[in-house]
């Protein structure tokens, strides 16, 4: 079907559908999710290029300050290898150490398993979960983004991991951004690099840091204490005044304007400045550098509206003097979004139940405002016209189209024509589909012998939707067109009854009728007419023959219209003469007459004999003695008309332009196996053959015309006397 | 959640005379819901249902098709291409169940060699005016090696289970290409229909 090109396929629209499928359920996801605390332990060093201490604990910093045990430790180092091979090395013997030693602090509290680490130069993050519950981590994922020398290279800029922990999707970012108190928009300008330039490309999509639940970020941000002198600074640490220094924190005052972590918290400072100390020991720098004491190290984080985040505690740990910055702990209790296996069941159902019920209602649909049409009681060349409505009544745009029924060719009958066979409709829109019936030379002899009916069953189909059947059916009243010869020749009563409000009027005044009033079938006497002609036939003859001498094209151009069907009703009623019409009109009726029949004129069967036999006298009229007795008296009596005309074509040359072609074509029809051998020729040689053809029937006809067979009929002359019939209908005399 | 939506599609068909339901026992499996008003069916239409079998999603393209006798030789075509047909009577109606066999040569001669056959003997809620015991019904399945249920659409009996058991006899078959979802147009009902001008 040529609009299932448009459809997506089954495996595209199967995709498309799984992907709603999880849009949805992730929309509806507070209605199978209960949310469940979880402890997360987040901790900060810049090591200064230090290896583990031998005789350092790391427990004060990361296992001594909670007695709860962690569901998840996440830790991250900056300066873990200040050796200038680092920047090109990909292994760093400072990462085994660092997170050996870490693992066998973390082994004293629990068992944990490493989700994930990832280092870029000095930059290590690295994530545990407690091994119970380590199969609800899914689609981990790591990244990292250099923001140091010339933009991109790994001594300064962070490190990523991301996951999912039950139904929340975390980010964890360890960061270390540009240094010196002044470089303020570098470090601003470091955060938006990073967020917008890492991406989790290992996941089937790629994320990106705002993509996730909740966020957090810890690292060495180096933003200063600015606006104080260091003994200033020092005084107010001494009086442990903390909350009026923080006022002077250079990433605080950045925060409040919203030029850098915009939209993250961080909990209140309530430990010294964790920069600058003299390695070994809790003294602020002696160096000659002098720094001012500092907020270096820092842990934020940003949930997304309805996530649960609440920080336990925010401190250092001073014990640790192996760097001369001090480590950073966050602990935080975290709200995660624990899946109920059964209540997620229900709402997956329901979300299949949604889909199907949008695309049974995205199924195209129409309606149609009757699907069995009577077309009443309808005879040749008269047109019915039904109209059938379709209306697209559903939710989206309609092709309709009239389709084939099997072991059929065609999607309607011959007698049919439908208008418009395919279309569009758009939602809401009607369309007026024209049903006309119309019987005509091609299908009247089937109706009229009964071969065929008038019924038929169509098959209107939307393009990915329903079909609908649609009946109709009708009783075809027989005419004299279409009924054979013989047949017709045979018949003593008219096909029709004359209509009732001419029939006394005509029977009345009836010339010469034998018939007694009461009978309504035989106004025109069929002693009058020879044998083995139909009375109809001979009426047509008659009227040509009396009125068409000087009627210019005569079977050549058509009467006016309508005519023919006034004419068809007084022959179907045998009515007395002269028919209705122009000469022209009464021309074409006996025309379409012979054109209507089953067997021509020149019966099929003696066609090529016929052909034959144009050249020779003889021989044409051997081979008339062949013709069925009612072909031959037509024939003849058709032939005294013909010569008639000839005359009147000899005084008026232009006439005869073809009018004996076209009459030879009708009268001598081509068998239905010859025509067809015809069009499977090409154009030039069709042509050829039928001029051959043409020439070969004319000079048949010119046979009869030119010479005399001895029992002619004889026309009469004159119609009817004028005076004596009264006739309902206008007759026109051209 | 199961990370793919759909496995399989698998389109069914149902048939029988005019009047047993067949339009009925589709709304009430699809929107399950139920309709008194009777509406003759003049053509064919579907509806979609995804349903869950054995840990794999199937959506089911369930075919409805005109029950009169004059359009036969028009919804006969639309059998090919069928995984399940489901074959309906109306216990209360002896002509609907005599037709059984007729439909049955209908399936033979028009339908795929392997399609699943079921036989529905619908309206079961109404005893009253039962004319067809369900020994009857069973035991013509039994003769013709098919699987029978009396359902109500009107009461919801049996209709879930119905297309359920049918679904589960298409996928017991094992593996067949039809029911992959491939690189294929949605199924139409007719090859044999096909557009032609007069």
């Amino acid at each position: 079907m040529s609009a299932n090109g448009v459809l997506p396929s089954r495996v595209e629209q199967l995709k498309s559908r799984e992907l709603l499928v999880e849009e949805r359920m992730h929309l509806r996801q507070k209605e199978y999710v209960n949310i469940q605390s979880f402890h997360f332990f987040l901790a900060t060093w810049n090591v200064n290029g230090q290896s583990p201490s031998a005789t350092e604990s790391l427990e004060p910093w990361l296992t001594a300050c909670t007695p709860e045990t962690p569901t998840f430790y996440v830790i991250g180092f900056q300066e873990l290898d200040l050796d200038k091979r680092a920047y090109v090395i990909e292994t760093s013997l400072r990462e085994q150490e660092w997170q050996r030693t870490l693992e066998a602090a973390l082994r004293k509290k629990a068992a944990y398993k490493l989700v994930r680490v990832i280092r870029l130069v000095g930059m290590m993050l690295l994530v545990y979960v407690l091994e119970k519950h380590a199969g609800h981590v899914k689609n981990v994922a790591a990244a990292h983004v250099g923001t140091g020398i010339m933009g991109w290279m790994g001594n300064k800029g962070g490190v990523g991991i991301r996951l999912e922990f039950h139904g929340s999707e975390l980010c964890f970012v360890s960061a270390h951004f540009a240094a010196h108190t002044e470089e303020v928009e570098r470090r601003n300008e470091d955060f938006r690099n990073i967020c917008e330039r890492m991406v989790f490309n290992q996941l089937q999509f790629p994320k990106r840091i705002k993509d996730h639940d909740i966020i957090m970020w810890l690292g060495d941000f180096n933003y200063r204490i600015f606006q104080l002198s260091r003994p200033e600074v020092q005084q107010l640490i001494s009086e442990d005044r903390l909350a009026d220094l923080v006022l002077y924190d250079q990433l605080q005052r950045e925060m409040s304007q919203q030029k850098v972590f915009h939209g993250f918290r961080e909990g209140r400072i309530r430990f010294r400045p964790t920069y600058k100390y003299d390695v070994g020991t809790d003294r602020w720098d002696s160096s000659e550098k002098s720094r001012v004491p500092s907020w270096c190290d820092r842990i934020l984080w940003k949930a997304k509206d309805g996530e649960e985040v609440r920080q336990v505690v925010y401190g250092s740990a001073m014990e640790l003097r192996l760097s001369d910055h001090k480590p950073v702990i966050g602990i935080f209790d975290v709200g995660v979004k624990v899946v109920d296996k059964s209540r997620q069941k229900k709402v997956y159902e329901n979300v299949l139940k949604e889909i199907d019920r949008e695309e049974n209602l995205f199924i195209p649909q129409a309606t149609i405002d009757c699907n069995d049409f009577d077309l009443g009681e309808l005879t040749f060349v008269q047109q019915v016209t039904r109209t059938l409505t379709v209306a697209n009544n559903g939710q989206v745009p309609v092709v309709f189209e009239f389709i084939a029924k099997p072991h059929s060719t065609s999607y309607c009958q011959e007698w049919l024509k439908i208008t418009p066979q395919r279309s569009f409709l758009s939602q809401g829109d009607v369309c007026y589909v024209e049903l006309q019936v119309y019987v005509d030379k091609r299908t009247v002899a089937g109706l009229t012998s009964g071969a065929t009916t008038l019924d038929d069953i169509l098959v209107l189909h939307l393009d990915g939707g329903k079909d609908f059947f649609i009946t109709l059916h009708g009783q075809y009243r027989p005419s004299c067109f279409g009924i054979p010869l013989e047949t017709l020749a045979a018949m003593p009563t008219a096909v029709r009854a004359p209509p009732p409000a001419i029939t006394e009027q005509t029977l009345i005044s009836f010339d010469n009728s034998p018939t007694t009033p009461s009978t309504t079938s035989l106004p025109v006497d069929p002693h009058r007419t020879p044998a083995h002609i139909p009375v109809e036939v001979w009426m047509m003859l008659r009227h040509l023959y009396a009125v068409s001498s000087d009627i210019p094209d005569l079977f050549l151009q058509p009467g006016p219209p309508d005519e023919v069907e006034k004419i068809r009703d007084h022959l179907d009623g045998r009515l007395p003469l002269p028919l209705p019409g122009s000469g022209h009109s009464v021309a074409e009726a006996l025309l379409l007459y012979f054109d209507s029949l089953p067997d021509p004129l020149v019966p099929y069967r003696l066609y090529h004999e016929c052909l034959d036999a144009g050249a020779n006298w003889s021989a044409c009229r051997f081979v008339l003695e062949k013709f069925p007795k009612a072909h031959r008296e037509t024939f003849k009596a058709f032939i005294v008309l013909l010569r008639k005309l000839q005359r009147h074509w000899d005084q008026h040359p232009s006439s005869d332009v073809g009018t004996l072609e076209v009459i030879a074509d009708l009268v001598l029809k081509l068998p239905v196996e010859l025509s067809k051998a015809l069009s499977g020729m090409g154009q030039v040689g069709k042509g050829v053959a039928r001029q051959a053809i043409s020439r070969k029937k004319t000079a048949f006809l010119q046979q009869f015309l030119i010479n005399r067979l001895d029992d002619e009929p004889i026309i009469p002359a004159e119609l009817t006397s004028p005076a004596t019939v009264v006739t309902t209908f206008p007759v026109t005399f051209d | 959640m199961a990370k793919r939506s759909y496995d399989l599609l698998f389109k069914l068909l149902l048939i029988g005379d005019s009047g047993v339901g067949k339009t009925c026992i589709l709304f009430r499996f699809s929107d399950d819901a139920f309709n008194t008003t009777f509406i003759s069916t003049i053509g064919i239409d579907f509806k979609i249902k995804t349903i869950e079998l054995k840990g794999k999603k199937i959506k089911l393209q369930i075919w409805d098709t005109a029950g009169q006798e004059r359009f036969h030789t028009i919804t006969t075509s639309y059998y090919r291409g069928a995984m399940g047909i489901m074959l309906v009577y109306d216990i209360t109606q002896p002509k609907s169940f005599d037709n059984i066999a007729k439909w049955l040569r209908n399936i033979e001669e028009h339908a795929n060699e392997d399609v699943e056959k079921m036989l529905l003997g619908n309206k079961c809620d109404m005893e009253d005016r039962r004319a067809i015991s369900r020994e009857r019904g069973e035991d013509i399945a039994r003769q013709h090696g098919i699987r029978f249920l009396e359902t109500s659409a009107k009461a919801n009996i049996n209709v879930e289970r119905a297309f359920y058991e049918l679904s589960e006899a298409i996928l017991d078959k094992g593996p067949n290409k039809d029911k992959i979802p491939e690189a294929q147009p949605l199924p139409k009902p007719r090859s044999e229909l096909s557009k032609c001008c007069n």
